[in-house]
């Protein structure tokens, strides 16, 4: 089992690792800006879909894969108006609103590949991992550049990715701690306090739907441009029900959703791996691992499962088991 | 400014809405044809007559409508309690992909008992994929919907799988093309029209019983009572669990065994690369029908002639295949659409009656 353990070590892991992380931390992203103010954007699945597509076929055209980025954005905002306006406003029910934006976005899609393609898709061009430029070799500081080089290597992934996760943190930090993001959170939380406030429950909805769609749908452009620049209708298979499930569990803070998809990540990574290690048995079946992983974060996460209160139980019934050795050991 | 007030919907609106919606739906269908770029022109008779005009059509029609019903009954039934079923799909592959195991597995047992079998495990592994889904939800606190969507995509994902490798290792050589059952298996002696007929029996019988049993007796009292208000139930002593649990369990079921119908009679397999989406279809279907179970049949005879009356259109004149799937779509925001309308009244206000007098 020691080759199971040396894939962590392995030239490319990591990189793979928060490559298969950004696009599921993107989608999460933009699912909990929608559901931090109280809408369940069940389009997440299309909207993904569908950015994946436009990114695509934009890039395709343009040959530029900052056009692809673009239009997903573009086509993600669109959506996300449309499916704002028909929740928020209008006033009707989540789940079949967002089924039909994810059964008409993928139908869409497919059917826009088909025609533009046939069967044999190309690859895109795709977003440049950074290199790092060759530093001068200075006689004091020259093995620490080294190591620093070295280990700045083996995260050699896109600008993109990195981006993402700065992205993570900036909404965070705009959650957590302006005014927008307390309104945002109360719409969510207490939506008759916004109103109160004299702030518009509705606008802020639209507004949220509009940016979180256009993040998942983002989302979809990086699974294609910061990989390998192929697009696979099966790989996608249900990566945004998955980013929806990982905002929903983690109680939509983008902080933890950093975690959920970077644990999602080298899972994946780790599975790619372990098959060629394997000798590549069963491709079909290791999709099922993003959503197995999903579906245990997601029950692991409930309401009503209290970890902090487990972990004491265990603990003192552990003290109490050991309390009269202890005294024993006192006595003597 | 506009407002909406709510109010309860009188009878003829609860009954005009969802016609208005069909018939929206089926008119949008061609125009989002127009979207595409083709010629709108004579689809939307192309359509229907897709769908009507033959006898082949019609007992396609027929034939779809009776898993409709089927799957449309375990929708409306988990929404009756407030249990977010979107698993219909998940639980209907599952179902199929359960009796084609059984069938490639237990290819030596005569095929009478493996088709006794099949029929049992279908709606068991289905009903095991929304009863685990409920009682999460009671005990943990998880939600179900998004458990059962991602259940859909597991058994979608499990159904790609079992073609490309492990049943086919299994199964003796030649006889597995394509996922489909061995020839002996499906209720192949039937004439395609018995098939059909004992199809549509079935499901007309099993909406019809959910019906009465909704409407007229006390379980369905008690049932319309969790739908109405959970806590309210709780406080007048229903059991409100209990009967979330077994609605759970009979709404997977009931679309376990929707699967396992469609792998044993109508496909004899699974067809890979499904995109046919009736669990989903099923969605619209229950929304059409709105409350009442005895609706479920005009209204999964409605999207069945829709669903085919597109695939014609492919056919015939070569239309895009998502256009099925797009048709389901318009249905799905129709249905609440039109119920949200007959839910709320629409008022504009000009001024506002509760202004202070003299605050200008």
């Amino acid at each position: 089992m020691s080759g199971a353990l040396e894939i962590f070590a392995t030239a490319g892991f990591w990189p793979a690792a928060l490559i298969a992380a950004a696009p599921l931390l993107l989608a999460a992203l933009g699912a909990l800006t929608c559901g931090r103010t109280g809408v369940l954007n069940l389009g997440c699945e299309g909207l993904f879909v569908a950015g994946a597509v436009a990114a695509f076929v934009a890039t395709r055209e343009l040959g530029l894969p900052l056009a692809g980025a673009a239009a997903a954005l573009a086509i993600g905002a669109s959506i996300g108006l449309a499916h704002g306006l028909l929740v928020s406003p209008f006033r009707l029910p989540q789940a079949p609103i967002g089924l039909a934006v994810t059964i008409a976005a993928a139908a869409v899609a497919q059917h826009v590949v088909d025609r533009q393609f046939g069967t044999q898709l190309p690859t895109v061009q795709t977003f440049e991992p950074i290199y790092l430029p060759a530093l001068p070799d200075l006689p004091r500081v020259g093995e620490a550049i080294n190591v620093a080089r070295t280990a700045i290597d083996l995260l050699r992934v896109p600008l993109a990715v990195y981006l993402t996760f700065v992205l993570a943190i900036v909404l965070a930090y705009m959650l957590n701690s302006t005014p927008l993001g307390l309104a945002l959170r109360a719409c969510g939380d207490n939506p008759d306090a916004v109103t109160t406030q004299g702030r518009s429950v509705h606008l802020l909805r639209i507004g949220a739907d509009v940016v979180g769609s256009a993040l998942v749908a983002l989302g979809g452009a990086m699974f294609v441009l910061a990989g390998s620049g192929a697009l696979s209708f099966g790989l996608m298979n249900g990566r945004g029900f998955v980013a929806l499930a990982l905002a929903m569990a983690v109680g939509w803070r983008p902080g933890w959703a950093i975690v959920a998809a970077v644990g999602l990540g080298i899972a994946d990574a780790y599975q790619v791996r372990l098959q060629q290690l394997a000798g590549g048995a069963s491709g079909e079946f290791a999709l099922l691992l993003p959503l197995v992983l999903a579906l245990l974060i997601l029950a692991a996460t409930s309401r009503n499962v209290h970890w902090r209160l487990m972990f004491r139980r265990i603990v003192e019934r552990v003290r109490s088991f050991r309390r009269p050795a202890l005294r024993r050991q006192a006595t003597r | 400014m506009i407002r909406f007030e709510q109010r309860t919907p009188p009878l003829v609106a609860e009954i005009a809405a969802p016609i208005a919606a069909a018939v929206v739906a089926a008119g949008l269908t061609p125009v989002a044809l127009g979207m595409f770029g083709y010629s709108i022109g004579s689809a939307f008779a192309d359509m229907v007559a897709g769908a009507f005009g033959s006898g082949a059509a019609l007992a396609q029609v027929l034939s779809l409508s009776a898993l409709l019903m089927v799957t449309g009954l375990a929708t409306l039934l988990s929404f009756s309690v407030r249990l977010n079923n979107l698993g219909a799909e998940g639980q209907l592959l599952a179902g199929a992909l359960t009796v084609v195991v059984l069938g490639t597995v237990m290819a030596r047992v005569p095929a009478p008992l493996v088709i006794m079998l099949a029929t049992l495990a279908g709606p068991l592994i289905g009903a095991l994929m929304m009863a685990v889904p409920a009682t999460m939800k009671a005990k943990l606190g998880t939600d179900e919907a998004m458990l059962t969507l991602l259940l859909n995509v597991v058994a979608l994902t499990g159904i790609a799988g079992a073609t490309g490798t492990a049943l086919t290792a299994i199964a003796p050589a030649g006889v597995l093309q394509n996922f489909a059952l061995p020839a002996a298996l499906p209720s192949a002696a039937l004439g395609v029209g018995m098939r059909i007929f004992i199809g549509l029996v079935i499901a007309l019988f099993v909406c019809g019983a959910a019906h009465v049993i909704y409407g007229y007796t006390v379980t369905g009292f008690m049932l319309r009572a969790i739908g109405g208000n959970p806590t309210a139930a709780r406080f007048a002593g229903v059991p409100v669990d209990e009967f979330q649990f077994t609605i759970a369990a009979l709404s997977g079921g009931l679309a376990g065994f929707a699967g396992a119908a469609l792998a044993l009679g109508f496909v004899g397999g699974v067809p890979a690369g499904v995109s046919a989406g009736l669990g989903y279809a099923g969605i619209a279907v229950a929304l059409l029908a709105g409350r009442w179970p005895g609706a479920l049949v005009p209204a999964a005879l409605f999207i069945a002639a829709l669903i085919v009356g597109t695939q014609s259109l492919t056919r015939s004149a070569g239309t895009p295949v998502a256009l099925g799937d797009i048709a389901i779509a318009l249905a799905l925001l129709t249905a609440p659409t039109a119920s949200a309308l007959t839910r709320f009244r629409i008022r504009v206000v000009t001024a506002r009656p509760d202004a202070p007098a003299g605050s200008a």
